[in-house]
């Protein structure tokens, strides 16, 4: 049964609530922020005066010190602080050094301007080079090194695999800085009252912001509430990063005693919210002559800008569990550095890790197919994994050397259906030589273990184990039979309402219009640590929460059901219990909520008249890391993608001819939510390969404050897609009980490098950095 | 700084027609700026680059938003918007490459507001009216209370954002005369709101297979557009000129930019918009001389 998309008709008819649409508490004061304009210097003196005479607050370090105690807790081992604003020295164009309060949200930015800040430069670290080779200019003098950390992780037997391989190829890469934008900023309102402290923020979970904020606040978490609007306008991964904001709204308000109000810009949102890290790769595969891999080494060192901000480095392991991609590797090294910068520090973005890790992979790929002369669907082929041999709970799984479980799928089936088109484009290419065939192969982790952000450290050193994976839903009856949901978490478009109530509705048998979802955050409602809308976790995880909540209501219901009846002989049907022996004595739900609601008293003394049910569900296959072997996800998917591009011979640039999806990402719940899923991935991944990067100047200045800097590309570069084909396969997981997999990062993983791939087939040369710029493409064309 | 979206405080002042327009001008227009569309101004104001205090808003003035198509002239009023132009059947049929121009703007949102006369006034070195109406000796008619006076598009345009016109001065209409019949327009933008990284116009007049005159301009590749007469095609025919036609551009266009002040930045570097100015050229070039 299909409910109309909900959350959609909410927004057309204008009755969405977004952060900057709720309503505030009397006295609210709008906050600006005063941020630094170098990358990297001594703050020598700050002068608030000329605020406090224009009849606005100010509050600078000193201030700003005394409500927020402590620093961020950070996942390396490094000895440096990351507090919400700079004392001392600023280390990131952006960076909050005051913050000004006033009544009128328009002041309040002329305001921020009469603050004086004296400041003395130094020397900026710009790049991941400069950051390792500068040793004298340290961004954390008390760390004494820019890089904040190094791993080294193996796995098999990597010496013998390089050892005798007859082949040997090395690749060196780099991805960019790049941020998946939300047309929706952040926006905070924080009311400090008396001890306690409420937050509401177009957060993407309550996950571990409360964590952050009682230590940054000293505060205890029973002081602390946190909620968000009905409705978030995206966010892609960048609005976990909003708790160094909600924290600065909470101290603004602490200090001056109102609550406060902050709403991101869209210049602040590029320079200092969050980024996708840029990564510097280096990848060397052993292989056969036949193209089967022996061995891979990789080495990442990733640019987290100025301070590791949790979740960072959490973009170097997110494909720990992956590393062999969909490759039937065994012996494995990867090396980890988690470097700083002077630019702001990174954090989630749509695919997290993946489009940096896939990229640095599947260049290493087609070194390898390059290197042998064999064709890179071909090389693919034979390396595909194909025997699942290990079984938990009855299902069959690949485990890899990292410790990922993959579920049985066939992947060879999904390549074999992309090689007829494939073939006909290479057909094509032999009548236009400006056109251009790129692959990509990978699989798309879903559903985010937690502990994996324990490789950080060595495991000698590490404190307690980790396993966050697992979520909360809880589902109430009222007396009219209608069923209230509620999930801990953010909508950011994704219809979570309206898949909630269509799985709900369909576990039941009911209409849908009986069931009413809030998919919002509120910690007064049931909440872990993991709750939260990140890594694509919403379909295995919370769609298994709800599936076996229902189940958990429909037994509640039927032991009411018994007592009312006066039998233990009942049937389900379509919302309706009915003695077995004699149908037509029945009742419906409505009508059993009514009467445990109305007369409780009647039940006997051993029936439970509790008509609401709370699951926790954590996923099987998710468990703390073991040395440094750990499931960092709990599920995995297969995907392929074929792009293929024509070069223009007069602009030198890269326009999409057709792209093909083929994935399996098990059970499909709402088909059209999944297609829109895949088409802005896809469309996400181009705009990260063609067009937008968060780039910075050698002297340490963001280089991109509108959109037009960001040259982010429009629906009338999308209009090609309607020739996108999207080919499903639906292997269900039954290791689940929504059967599924996380399907909303796939797309954007693959196609960065899928476009590179059909750029250096086209050209005849390697691409191994990205963004594709005009000039870039001019230099690549050469003087052909 | 970095906030953007909030502009600094200003004195709002509305003219409902060009009387009190230029009244206000007179008194304010040494300290005042003039916004119709606000599709450039705004943006400007709202990022904090603009440093105004005195706001003129001329947009409501109708009797300057009016298209009149004539025997020999096009007189376009300044407060005609994009979209309107881009609309205009009569204007398509007399100068195709003024509806391209007005067509290839920016988007919807910004074509349905933003003005000819805005356009022009602000002179974005990489506005895309400029080379199509260069090519077609366009003048504009500007007014103050004072009086009128006319000037050529080309003089009136110095450089980047910069133009001759007087603090109390409106640019009231633009007049493009109806003299050619070969026509190409061609452009290169990237990604969504970009601006343009090359615009070349083409203008010209072939009978019989002819060239009489033919004349080229590209936008947004240097500070003030480039305007080359290609003298050497005068009187030869078009089938002649065919296998020519990329040599003498791309001469043309190394001569020109001899003098020029070039621009460059991140989308697109001077050494990349003088190549792609030289193949958009021939594009539009191609365009004019096979559709005769």
């Amino acid at each position: 049964m299909s409910v109309h998309y909900r959350e959609g008709l909410r927004a057309v008819t204008g009755f969405t609530q977004y952060i900057d649409d709720m309503p505030v508490p009397r006295g609210t004061l709008y906050m600006a922020i005063v941020r630094s304009p170098y990358p990297h210097a001594r703050i020598k003196s700050i002068d608030t005066s000329d605020v406090v005479r224009h009849g606005g607050y100010a509050y600078g370090p000193t201030e700003l010190s005394k409500v927020i105690k402590n620093p961020f807790p950070v996942a390396v081992n490094a000895p440096l602080k990351y507090y919400p604003f700079a004392i001392d020295k600023v280390r990131f164009v952006g960076e909050p050094v005051a913050v000004v309060l006033s009544s009128d949200q328009y002041k309040a930015v002329d305001l921020a301007e009469m603050v004086n800040v004296d400041y003395e430069p130094l020397e900026p670290i710009v790049t991941i080079d400069d950051a390792i080779q500068k040793k004298d200019v340290l961004i954390h003098e008390s760390a004494g090194s820019n890089v904040v950390m190094h791993r080294v992780t193996r796995f098999g037997d990597v010496d013998s695999a390089f050892r005798d391989a007859p082949i040997i190829v090395k690749t060196e890469t780099y991805y960019h800085r790049h941020l998946a934008l939300p047309l929706e900023t952040y926006g905070v309102i924080a009311h400090r009252r008396g001890d306690e402290v409420d937050i509401t923020a177009n957060s993407q979970g309550p996950m571990l912001q409360v964590y952050f904020i009682s230590r940054a606040l000293s505060l205890p978490t029973s002081k602390i509430h946190l909620s968000s609007p009905r409705d978030i306008g995206g966010s892609f991964g960048s609005k976990y990063q909003i708790y160094p904001y909600m924290v600065l709204a909470a101290a603004a308000s602490t200090l001056s005693g109102k609550p406060v109000k902050w709403i991101e810009s869209r210049t602040e949102s590029f320079i200092a919210s969050s980024a996708g890290s840029a990564r510097k790769g280096y990848i060397e595969i052993a292989a056969e002559r036949d193209g089967k891999i022996r061995g891979i080494r990789m080495r990442f060192y990733d640019d987290e800008g100025a301070y590791p901000r949790p979740p960072e480095p959490g973009a170097l392991f997110r494909n720990h569990g992956n590393l062999n991609g969909p490759y039937d590797v065994k012996a494995l090294e990867a090396e980890y550095y988690a470097v700083l910068t002077n630019k702001s520090p990174t954090g989630l973005n749509r695919a997290y890790g993946s489009p940096q890790f896939y990229f640095v992979l599947e260049r290493g790929i087609e070194e390898l197919a390059r290197e042998l002369r064999l064709d890179p669907l071909e090389i693919r082929y034979r390396n595909l994994i194909r025997d699942f041999p290990v079984v938990l709970n009855g299902q069959r799984f690949y485990e890899t050397p990292t410790g990922g479980l993959y579920p049985m799928q066939n992947y060879s089936a999904a390549l074999e259906l992309l090689a007829r088109e494939y073939r006909r484009w290479i057909n094509e290419k032999e009548k236009d030589k400006y056109i251009g065939i790129g692959l990509a192969t990978f699989i798309e982790p879903s559903v985010t273990n937690l502990g994996y952000v324990d490789l950080a450290v060595d495991p000698k050193e590490r404190e307690h184990p980790h396993s966050g994976a697992g979520d909360y839903i809880t589902l109430t009856l009222d007396s009219s039979g209608v069923i209230h949901v509620f999930v801990n978490t953010s909508n950011e478009g994704l219809g979570h309402e309206t898949s909630l109530s269509e799985v709900i509705a369909s576990e039941l048998g009911i209409d849908p219009s009986m069931i009413s979802v809030e998919s919002k955050i509120d910690t007064s409602h049931p909440w872990s640590i993991s709750s939260g809308s990140y890594s694509s976790r919403f379909a295995p995880v919370i769609l298994s929460a709800a599936v076996l909540a229902s189940r958990q209501l429909k037994d509640k219901l039927g032991k009411l059901a018994s007592v009312m009846l006066g039998t233990s002989n009942v049937k389900y049907e379509k919302g309706v219990f009915y003695d077995s022996d004699n149908p037509s004595k029945k009742m419906d739900i409505r009508k059993i909520a009514a009467a445990a609601q109305w007369d409780p008293g009647s039940l006997p003394k051993d029936i439970d008249a509790n008509l609401s049910v709370t699951v926790y569900y954590q996923p099987p296959t998710v468990k703390a890391a073991t040395g440094d072997k750990i499931n960092s996800s709990a599920m995995y998917a297969f995907q392929a993608h074929m792009a293929v591009v024509r070069i223009d011979p007069e602009s030198r640039d890269v326009k999409l001819l057709k792209y093909i999806v083929i994935h399996d990402s098990g059970k499909m719940y709402k088909k059209e939510f999944v297609d829109g899923q895949i088409h802005g991935g896809v469309f996400q991944g181009i705009a990260a390969a063609l067009y937008e990067e968060l780039a910075y100047g050698n002297d340490g200045q963001p280089m991109v404050l509108t959109w037009s800097d960001y040259e982010s590309p429009s629906l009338g570069d999308a209009l090609w897609m309607s020739t996108m084909d999207v080919l499903h396969m639906e292997t269900p997981l039954e290791i689940f009980p929504s059967k599924a997999a996380g399907v909303g990062e796939g797309p954007m993983m693959g196609s960065p490098v899928a476009i590179a791939n059909a750029v250096a087939n086209a050209l005849g040369k390697p691409i191994n950095k990205l963004p594709l710029h005009l000039d870039d493409l001019l230099d690549l064309w050469g003087d052909s | 700084m970095y906030i953007g979206g909030y502009p600094r405080p200003f004195k709002y002042y509305r003219a409902n027609t060009l009387g009190e327009a230029l009244d206000l001008l007179r008194e304010i227009g040494e300290e005042g700026k003039v916004i119709a569309g606000g599709q450039s101004l705004m943006p400007m104001m709202r990022l904090r680059m603009s440093f105004l205090d005195k706001l003129i808003d001329i947009y409501r003035i109708n009797e300057l938003r009016y298209i009149n198509v004539r025997d020999q002239l096009v007189q376009i009023g300044a407060l005609t918007t994009h979209q309107e132009i881009a609309m205009s059947v009569d204007i398509a049929k007399a100068m195709p490459t003024l509806t391209r121009a007005a067509w290839t703007i920016a988007d919807l949102q910004v074509r349905n507001r933003g003005t000819i006369g805005g356009s022009l006034a602000h002179a974005d070195p990489a506005a895309n009216y400029l080379p199509p109406l260069m090519t077609m000796d366009a003048e504009l008619l500007l007014a103050s209370r004072e009086g009128r006076r006319k000037i050529k598009l080309i003089d009136f345009v110095v450089d980047s954002y910069t133009t001759n016109i007087k603090p109390n001065e409106l640019v009231i209409e633009v007049d493009i005369p109806i003299k050619y019949n070969a026509f190409g327009y061609s452009i290169l933008k990237r990604g969504g709101n970009a601006f343009p990284i090359v615009i070349a116009a083409v203008a010209g007049r072939i009978s019989n297979g002819v060239i009489e005159e033919l004349r080229l301009s590209i936008g947004g590749i240097s500070s003030h557009p480039l305007l080359i007469e290609m003298n050497e095609l005068k009187g030869a025919s078009v089938k002649e000129v065919e296998n020519k036609l990329q040599s003498i551009i791309e001469s043309s266009i190394d001569e020109s930019i001899r003098e020029a002040r070039l621009l460059g930045d991140r989308h697109a570097s001077e050494k990349y918009r003088i190549k792609a100015a030289k193949s958009y050229s021939l594009e539009a070039m191609k365009s004019a001389l096979g559709g005769s």
